[in-house]
């Protein structure tokens, strides 16, 4: 129990004192002010695994499976910050934020794209056109997914 | 030899010197009998008449040592004066170590090699010479590649049989005299300014492909060009050879796409392997319930990696052709329930109306089991992945005389008439978001008709989009022995 810990400390949140599935509880997260997460993931498995991660770091994570649905909630409400999977059905990472850029909001949010090494992403030209800050490639750490956000949020939190 | 003109140098030397001597030896007697007469020197006559003789003998021995080797030279020159292309067989060694001797045999040596090296040059000409004729024609015609010289301005001077194909002409007709680039570049249809401009421009040989049509399947030709020198038996002028490497490039490409669909394949289970591993590993604290889901999904997700490399091994195997079925007689009804085994849970957790029709009597097959189920499995399990929610599958088997049929027939997506001649190609998955959202590695239907193939049989597929499909797998009957 105990040095696995110590190692995870300073990184990863402390246990949270609630189920991070039990959206009742997710509502009273929200009101308390925790930074919004939209997380675009087709793999039900990576993407579970991704909220659960940071639904323990307190982030308040809305997450849908294709980049359809994420462009609709992305018109609706309010995010802090998009992650998106590059390869999707329908509307892909690199579509989606093209479509999110088109909203024009007065608000500019962190981007970061989910890829898989080996497509060959011309990552200047989508930081270019398509204001994306960071790529992760997979297979990745949970860890590093988390720093990645902390780091990104970090300004405003601070 | 005999003829007293060719008496050789030397014996007429030894004459000289002989009639010479004889002439001194008789002044010598004639003065000693004259003094012999007067009654001088009584006692010395018989010294002057034997001492000359002697030294006259003895010389003229001397003499013929001497000259008994530029005789054997003489007479072999002589010979050859007569007979002067018999050279290498008259003219021999000579057996001496005076210089004159080493001197001839190494004029000799030398006079043997020159004569082996025109031979040979001699013979070389005669087959080349040959070569260029008709032989060497017959021997261009018979290449797989196409060969064309051009002269200086590029008109065709020669074309073998498999240029005249790639260059869409008779290979009977002649084209001799037309402009090659032209001929060449008006069997493509895709924009060839480009490796015109390189072919023509390139002053020295010069390597270019060249692409018949948009797409690689439409045709890829990589034509070469060498320039001629100008020589005593040719004119300035250009080699061209084509080949087509359409084939090639096509392998090229499935093998790309193989990499990149293998990996993303590969690396998917990976990564959710990676996360799962490590969220558990870093997290002490996570409830017994959740711990255990995520045991749950990196087993599976190991399973799906294991399952899809044995896939790929199962496909390259088959296509080698080494790989050997075990077949046994078979019942029909065990395939079937083992089966819809495979199949009823997700059937059951989509709500899959699922009807399975078997005739009462069914023959016994003589097939690879494991094979056969892995086969049908694929078939009904796509049935079942690519049907919405509540929709229907039918699993159908019907026996004809020589055959037995397996008809899988479901209410689901279907697919489009420009995907279906891809359906069965390795790696090949619909463009269709809805079939996208599913996780499949495109190998199963590829892996099913290789199986059928093997056995004999085959693989069909009706479809239509958005209604649904309908694969028949067909396997024979083995003829009964009794």
């Amino acid at each position: 129990m105990g040095f696995g810990f110590q190692e995870a400390g300073p990184i990863f949140c402390t246990t949270l004192d609630r189920d991070p599935r039990r959206p009742g509880e997710r509502e009273v997260l929200m009101e308390t002010n925790a930074k919004r997460i939209l997380l675009a993931e087709d793999n039900r498995v990576m993407g579970d695994v991704m909220r659960f991660n940071l639904e323990r770091c307190k982030y308040d994570v809305t997450w849908v499976t294709n980049g359809k649905a994420a462009l609709e909630l992305l018109k609706e409400q309010e995010f802090d910050i998009l992650l998106t999977d590059y390869q999707m059905p329908g509307l892909n990472g690199q579509e989606l934020c093209a479509g999110f850029k088109e909203l024009d909001r007065d608000r500019k949010i962190p981007i970061v794209m989910i890829s898989a090494r080996g497509l060959e992403l011309d990552v200047d030209r989508l930081r270019e056109d398509l204001e994306i800050v960071q790529v992760l490639y997979k297979p990745f750490s949970p860890r590093t997914l988390v720093e990645l956000v902390q780091m990104l949020l970090a300004p405003a939190t601070a | 030899m005999s003829s007293p003109s060719s008496l050789s140098l030397s014996r007429r030397l030894i004459g000289v010197y002989l009639m010479f001597g004889f002439a001194c030896l008789l002044l010598v007697i004639a003065g000693a009998l004259a003094l012999a007469f007067r009654g001088q020197f009584p006692n010395l006559v018989p010294y002057v008449l034997v001492a000359p003789i002697v030294i006259l003998v003895a010389g003229a021995f001397a003499l013929r040592r001497t000259v008994h080797l530029h005789a054997a030279i003489e007479s072999q020159l002589s010979e050859l004066a007569f007979q002067p292309t018999a050279a290498t067989q008259i003219l021999e060694r000579v057996r001496d170590a005076n210089p004159i001797g080493a001197g001839w045999n190494t004029l000799i040596e030398q006079l043997a090699s020159r004569n082996a090296l025109q031979s040979l040059e001699s013979r070389l000409e005669e087959k080349l010479g040959h070569e260029t004729g008709q032989a060497g024609l017959e021997l261009l015609d018979a290449l797989p590649e196409g060969i064309a010289f051009t002269d200086a301005n590029g008109a065709i001077t020669f074309a073998n049989r498999a240029m005249m194909r790639l260059i869409g002409c008779d290979p009977d007709s002649s084209v001799t005299g037309t402009m090659f680039l032209e001929q060449l570049m008006s069997q493509s249809q895709a924009d060839v300014e480009e490796t015109w401009e390189r072919l023509e421009s390139a002053t020295r040989s010069v390597v270019a492909e060249l692409q018949l049509g948009a797409a690689t399947a439409d045709g890829v030709l990589r034509v070469a060009r060498h320039a001629i020198k100008a020589s005593s038996s040719t004119e300035e002028g250009y080699l061209w050879s084509v080949r087509d490497v359409t084939q090639q490039k096509l392998a090229d490409e499935m093998r790309n796409q193989f990499v990149f669909t293998a990996t993303h394949e590969l690396r998917t289970p990976l990564a959710n392997i990676k996360a799962y591993a490590e969220t558990l590993a870093q997290n002490d604290d996570i409830d017994v319930e959740r711990q255990h889901e995520f045991y749950n999904i990196l087993t599976s997700e190991a399973t799906r990696l294991g399952r899809f490399v044995d896939e790929l091994l199962d496909i390259s195997q088959m296509e080698s052709g080494s790989v050997s079925l075990r077949k046994h007689e078979t019942n029909i009804e065990r395939l079937v329930e083992e089966v819809s085994k495979h199949v009823m849970p997700e059937a059951r957790r989509k709500k899959i109306d699922f009807e399975l029709r078997l005739p009462p009597k069914m023959p016994k097959l003589n097939v690879d089991k494991d094979k056969v189920t892995a086969s049908l499995v694929n078939l009904l399990g796509n049935a079942i992945k690519y049907t919405p929610d509540e929709g229907k599958v039918r699993f159908e088997v019907v026996v004809n005389e020589h055959d037995v049929e397996f008809h899988i027939e479901d209410t689901g997506y279907g697919i489009s008439e420009e995907e279906l001649p891809k359906l069965f190609q390795k790696f090949f998955r619909s463009d269709d978001a809805r079939i996208r959202e599913v996780s499949g590695s495109g190998l199963g239907l590829a892996f099913t008709q290789d199986v059928a193939r093997l056995h004999g049989g085959k693989v069909t597929v009706l479809s239509e989009l958005n209604k649904g499909s309908r694969f028949v797998m067909t396997l024979p009957v083995p003829p009964k022995s009794e």
